[in-house]
């Protein structure tokens, strides 16, 4: 059996597939932005749940006001406890499926996205269910206002 | 003289057995099969994103796969749509408002990809932003003005997948 054509055949092909294989594997994150032809309201509708990163903290804020500051911790944001506190206020409003992510400027890029994960879904192993839970997949970004404009309402 | 004679013999023998060829194959050839098989497979899902190679994505548990859009590519050095440098980053940072190069490229792009109806249906399609994870969010934000000025609909976060077991670890480490 003559197989001196295969073999050459496969030890040109698999280091060729070997080097232009992609192993991390790359995905997208949605954003739910107004339709660029719908001109910008003045106000902000009331009824969103809000996330406002600053470079102190995250402050989760509804119509009512602010609902939750979480403080930073050593490693940086407490994305579990955001997650913690998105899975309660899910299970007050399951109805609710969209967050505006309010961000002060010189925050990171990655701050931005893990944020955006914590408040998108919960993982099976941070809810102890059997499944992933969805939170609020359509997030919208922001600026956050000025320190000043932001005091939480009594 | 017998033990030499016999020495002679076997080796003999056993160049003859070796002009025949009778090395065992049979396992290496499974395993390369196999491999490329695996390989084929794996480059058959088709990969739309290019990889990263001067930027840094950051990870996600987003699992939605990437489709094929106008892709914009913002860079410590450079901002690149469809790979094709625009503007430096740091013009960018500098600029106030949306940024006129950027936003002269996509209106072309859009007008050559996507084409959508008349010149009402002001919609271009979408886009995906592949950017470096220590990027400020004003950057960011002016590309995604630009972005909507420019009349695309849809905006995309490009970002690694990571599996959840190494979330779990990341996520409770404080």
């Amino acid at each position: 059996m003559n197989i001196t054509a295969f073999m050459n055949l496969m030890v040109i092909l698999v280091p060729f597939l070997l080097i232009t294989a992609v192993f991390s594997r790359l995905a997208v994150l949605e954003l739910d932005l107004p339709s660029p032809n719908s001109e910008p309201s003045e106000e902000e509708p009331k009824q969103r749940l809000t996330i406002t990163v600053r470079e102190s903290g995250i402050t989760v804020s509804d119509r009512d006001g602010v609902i939750k500051p979480i403080e930073k911790v050593a490693s940086g944001y407490n994305y579990t406890a955001l997650t913690e506190l998105m899975v309660l206020i899910k299970d007050r409003v399951p109805q609710e499926t969209s967050a505006t992510l309010l961000l002060e400027p010189q925050i990171d890029y990655d701050t931005v996205i893990q944020v955006m994960d914590a408040v998108r879904m919960a993982t099976k192993e941070q809810t102890g269910d059997t499944r992933d839970r969805e939170l609020f997949p359509a997030i919208a970004l922001g600026d956050a206002p000025m320190k000043s404009a932001q005091e939480p309402t009594p | 003289m017998n033990q030499t004679r016999r020495a002679h013999r076997m080796e003999v023998r056993a160049m003859k057995k070796n002009r025949v060829g009778s090395m065992n194959l049979v396992s290496l050839m499974d395993i390369f099969t196999i491999l490329v098989f695996f390989l084929l497979a794996q480059s058959a899902a088709v990969e739309v994103l290019p990889n990263a190679e001067n930027l840094e994505l950051p990870e996600s548990l987003a699992t939605e796969r990437a489709r094929e859009t106008v892709l914009v590519m913002i860079t410590a050095k450079d901002i690149l749509v469809n790979g094709q440098a625009v503007m430096p980053t740091a013009e960018a940072s500098r600029a106030d408002g949306d940024l006129t190069p950027l936003r002269s490229v996509l209106e072309a792009q859009a007008e050559r990809v996507v084409k959508v109806g008349d010149a009402d249906e002001s919609d271009r399609g979408e886009i995906t932003i592949m950017a470096d994870k220590g990027l400020p969010y004003a950057l960011i934000k002016k590309v995604m003005l630009t972005c909507t000025q420019a009349q695309y609909g849809l905006l995309s976060f490009a970002v690694l997948q990571r599996d959840q077991n190494t979330v779990q670890l990341g996520g409770s480490s404080e």
